[in-house]
């Protein structure tokens, strides 16, 4: 059964079109773009997308969307599905994955994008009830492959979203999932490692359900030694993220670079102090 | 064709259904830097401690119209779920330090978590969504070339978000039955919502590039560590790491990243004219 499921499951993976993001150009510093956007009364945010030139569309924008999608009237507007022949059946009216040579939010663009064609129910719902309100319908959602690059601020009082080019490249979604898929189903447990060395142990005990992971011992001359922790010191955060288990204090310092100064703050007997270590280049 | 599932499954991770209507809680007035992280299929997550329960891991989603926590979760944080299938949790606290106190959110699980632990796609057991009512009292600046978000109180309630009227589940219309779809295949694959992980080994020495591209150098080794005790001395050039030429330091942490406590290195150093080879097994620390 298993086989079942890899056997198309990489079969996808090596379909998967492999298309990478422009790399950002090298002229005048990108300014931020601010967009305006409708709140509708559900609490989504709509903003006006120009696909290919065509348009502009009213779509959702959703930074919980892995994707961005567009009905079949944009994908067919827009010249998307050029070439593909009209499938005899379908699900929600779904042509798979696009590639689309501009789609523009507002006044801020981005080239080479993908996009799924599909009329997803739940905007068509939502669609359905504002439509009349907004003067038009909801056509899609701007996911993640175009908010990725920008540095985005939201703000709903506002009611912007300010865009500014942060040369990030958004990974290839699909391909992400298929991997994710797989390596879920695998038995080999996942290495945690830090990436500097700190020169600690730390230990909590099964029973132990309170805030932190204590130390039980730093390592003479270590960074940790350096920066004051002791045996006995209740760890609760480190570099600003909790640590409330070992696997939490391990995933802390796996995002403090080696001779970057982390906040560290620990409980010593009553008092609550923040030390400062910076993690050597080592392991 | 290819595509069809995969596509699906995607779509079905974007919007939440919408939120009955409700009231939300205050925030107070400073700047926060939230860690988040990005799962398999890119949605970012922070944590968050309920009632000082947790902590659970949340979707940053603006296409949820509220906040959005599981039965299971909830009911963890001692929170009922009222006859409209909301809750109110008395101190809700984001990681990187924000709280806030009476807190609003539907007691539900949408059916895109179902699917995304079903298939262990969000690296640890998702147990919610921090929608509109959260989200829009804060100024959120998002960049993914950063680990953290800035999130910056505005003095503003945001109107209760409004339904759109008839049941929610309809109008996913059919949608829904992917989560279900996709839990039944991730429990072919074997797939786990919260991940097995190991801690990585501890050697105790501190390692250099060198410049003109010759094997790293050891700069300091910590006398009570394993290499320490095994011999290993500070100026030993590292030539190879389990038997493997290593050339840089990022070599060595390739190979250094596989280890869990009490395995066995070998190292290979050259400590003047001499080749040396030191083994020892690592111990628990980082």
């Amino acid at each position: 059964m298993k086989r079942f499921l890899f056997a198309p499951a990489l079969l996808l993976v090596l379909l998967a079109p492999a298309v990478r993001a422009d790399a950002p150009k090298a002229d005048a510093p990108p300014k931020p773009v601010v967009v305006p956007f409708e709140l509708l009364p559900s609490g989504h945010m709509a903003v006006m997308v120009k696909v290919n030139g065509e348009g502009p569309y009213r779509l959702i924008f959703d930074t919980g969307a892995p994707i961005t999608l567009l009905d079949n009237k944009v994908a067919r507007d827009a010249g998307l599905l050029k070439g593909q022949a009209e499938p005899l059946f379908s699900i929600f009216g779904s042509r798979g994955e696009v590639k689309v040579k501009e789609i523009q939010v507002g006044d801020q663009a981005a080239q080479d994008l993908t996009a799924i064609v599909m009329d997803h129910p739940t905007v068509q719902a939502i669609s359905n009830a504002f439509e009349k309100k907004l003067g038009g319908p909801i056509d899609g959602i701007v996911g993640f492959p175009f908010f990725a690059r920008f540095k985005i601020t939201l703000d709903y009082q506002a009611k912007t979203v300010t865009l500014l080019p942060n040369g990030f490249k958004p990974p290839d979604v699909m391909q992400a999932m298929m991997t994710a898929i797989l390596a879920a189903g695998s038995d080999e447990p996942k290495v945690l490692a830090p990436a500097g060395q700190w020169g600690l142990l730390a230990e909590k005990a099964d029973d132990d359900k309170d805030a932190g992971v204590t130390v039980k011992s730093v390592l003479s001359g270590s960074p940790a030694d350096a920066a004051g922790l002791k045996a006995g010191d209740r760890l609760l955060t480190l570099g600003g993220r909790w640590t409330d288990s070992l696997v939490d204090l391990y995933q802390a310092a796996g995002y403090v670079k080696p001779g970057d100064a982390a906040k560290v703050v620990v409980k010593r007997g009553d008092k609550e102090m923040t030390l400062t270590v910076k993690p050597a280049s080592g392991l | 064709m290819k595509s069809f599932w995969s596509c699906a499954a995607l779509a079905v991770f974007c919007l939440a259904p919408w939120a009955r209507g409700d009231e939300p809680a205050k925030p107070q007035a400073q700047s926060f830097e939230v860690p988040y992280r990005l799962t398999a299929v890119k949605h970012i997550v922070v944590r968050a401690k309920i009632n000082g329960k947790g902590p659970f891991n949340f979707i940053l989603d603006t296409g949820a119209p509220a906040l959005f926590i599981a039965p299971e979760a909830a009911k963890k944080a001692g929170v009922e779920r009222d006859e409209k299938g909301w809750g109110t949790f008395d101190r809700f606290e984001i990681e990187g330090g924000v709280v806030l106190e009476k807190a609003r959110g539907r007691i539900e699980k949408p059916f895109q978590l179902e699917g995304m632990n079903g298939l262990g796609l969000g690296g640890a057991e998702l147990h919610g969504m921090i929608g509109y009512n959260i989200l829009a009292r804060y100024r959120m600046e998002i960049d993914f070339t950063k680990d953290k978000m800035v999130w910056t109180p505005i003095d503003w309630d945001p109107k209760a978000p409004m339904g759109l009227g008839g049941n929610a589940n309809s109008a996913a219309g059919g949608l829904e039955v992917m989560g279900t779809l996709l839990k039944f295949l991730g429990s072919l694959t074997g797939a786990k919502a919260e991940p097995d992980y190991a801690l990585r080994g501890f050697l105790g020495m501190e390692l250099a590039d060198m410049e003109d591209g010759d094997s790293p150098m050891v700069k300091a080794v910590l006398a009570d560590g394993p290499a320490g005790k095994a011999g290993l001395k500070s100026g030993d050039k590292l030539t190879k790491f389990q038997g493997r030429t290593v050339t840089n330091v990022e070599d060595v942490r390739k190979f250094a990243d596989k280890l869990g406590a009490g395995d066995d290195v070998k190292l290979t150093v050259k400590r003047g004219k001499d080749n040396v080879e030191i083994q020892f097994k690592t111990s628990e620390g980082l």
